[in-house]
């Protein structure tokens, strides 16, 4: 069967297919641009599981994973990602390495002080949260305004389920020179362990022009940007192409 | 041809997937008119513009819940009942739907030799080329 000399049969199927899922679809409307996020972060947690971390759940609520989906809310009322890497010493000593994955996390800026930014996903050391009781910063209702400070963000990712273009690819840039200036000065950290490099992570394909300038942002720092995820899913964790994959060091 | 995937849908997503499939046909039958040469294979514009919908729905809705499939999988294997997102959850029934919802999909584009890699374009002209690839592609394996 081909579309072009079998057209009403295809026609046909699709709209049977459509008449069986159509309620379902239906209610999944609402939520539906909120899934490539959560692939996105599914993403980060398996490069860390190919990288010789372990991985665990944390904070589930009743047995259930909270996911959040704002920036706004407590840290503590949502679920996340605990990553572990042991490395063996001599004499049969252990060092472990713990940090967090998180979703919608506030990050204080490296430059200044004060300012906070919230990248889609961010792994920062384990008990990297701080407490900020200025009421300036939260909204009516709330009691303090949770952030991970400088120190202990290791990297950060940002999610859009866009077609790259020129603005969103700088945009990218501002962000990296806020929250790791070090990085965006080419200064980043080189101790073990490894983590993803802040990435960009788009759902979108790109043309000839924002892959230029793909190829010459990642020349020029030590970033990762990943065009197409929803063709090409495993760009950020697959053990075929890390390679491909910019790695930076740990804040310790 | 997007009415068909949008009828009966919530108006956020119907909207989404008709203004997306409006601005690439646009762009589409700019080409087709004017560059009748380089497109003279293309001898029915109607079913270009039903593949272009079915990738539109592929990317919007399809490829949506594999992402949901994926996330939630992995979260189960760790004892995870349900996860919730906001006011809506996510547990095993859920998942077994979306499963099958993408399956079905997936069966429906197999039974026409589709691979979704057609529907991999960043704009009208790279979606017309790789039709054009589908096209020839299959038009040899029935020789």
């Amino acid at each position: 069967m081909t579309p072009f000399k079998d057209k009403k049969l295809l026609l046909r199927q699709i709209n049977g297919y459509l008449n069986r899922h159509r309620t379902y679809v239906a209610k999944q409307a609402k939520r539906i641009n909120e899934y490539f996020e959560m692939s996105a972060y599914n993403s980060v947690v398996q490069f860390y599981e190919n990288n010789g971390y372990k991985v665990e759940v944390r904070n589930l609520l009743n047995g259930s994973f909270r996911y959040k989906l704002s920036p706004t809310g407590y840290p503590d009322n949502f679920s996340y990602f605990e990553i572990r890497r042991v490395y063996k010493l001599r004499g049969g000593k252990r060092r472990v390495h713990r940090f967090e994955i998180h979703h919608n996390l506030a990050v204080e800026s490296s430059i200044e002080k004060g300012i906070y930014v919230t990248p889609d996903i961010s792994v920062i050391s384990k008990g990297g949260i701080r407490e900020l009781k200025d009421s300036r910063y939260f909204f009516t209702g709330h009691r303090a305004y949770y952030y991970a400070a400088t120190e202990s963000l290791n990297t950060f990712c940002e999610v859009k389920n866009f077609n790259p273009f020129p603005a969103l690819l700088f945009n990218f840039m501002g962000l990296v020179s806020e929250i790791t200036n070090d990085v965006f000065r080419g200064q980043q950290p080189t101790a073990r362990p490894k983590h993803i490099a802040p990435s960009l992570m788009l759902s979108g394909n790109g043309n000839y022009h924002t892959r230029k300038i793909k190829e010459s942002l990642t020349q020029r720092y030590p970033i990762n940007i990943f065009f197409g995820l929803f063709f090409r899913a495993a760009q950020p964790y697959s053990r075929y192409c890390s390679t491909n994959v910019t790695k930076i060091g740990s804040r310790i | 041809m997007i009415r068909m995937f949008c009828k009966e849908l919530p108006r956020t997503l119907s909207q989404l997937l008709y203004n997306e499939y409006q601005v690439a046909r646009k762009g589409l039958d700019f080409l087709l008119e004017t560059y009748p040469q380089r497109y003279k294979w293309v001898d029915d514009p109607e079913i270009i513009r039903l593949l272009l919908a079915l990738s539109i729905f592929y990317r919007r809705v399809i490829a949506q819940l594999e992402s949901a499939m994926s996330f939630s999988r992995r979260l189960f294997k760790s004892n995870v009942s349900y996860i919730e997102i906001g006011v809506d959850q996510i547990d095993h029934d859920q998942v077994e739907k979306m499963s099958k919802t993408v399956r079905d999909f997936y069966g429906l584009l197999k039974g026409f030799s589709i691979s979704v890699e057609l529907f991999d374009y960043y704009d009208s002209r790279e979606f017309l080329s790789k039709v054009k690839q589908y096209k020839d592609f299959i038009e040899k394996e029935q020789d």
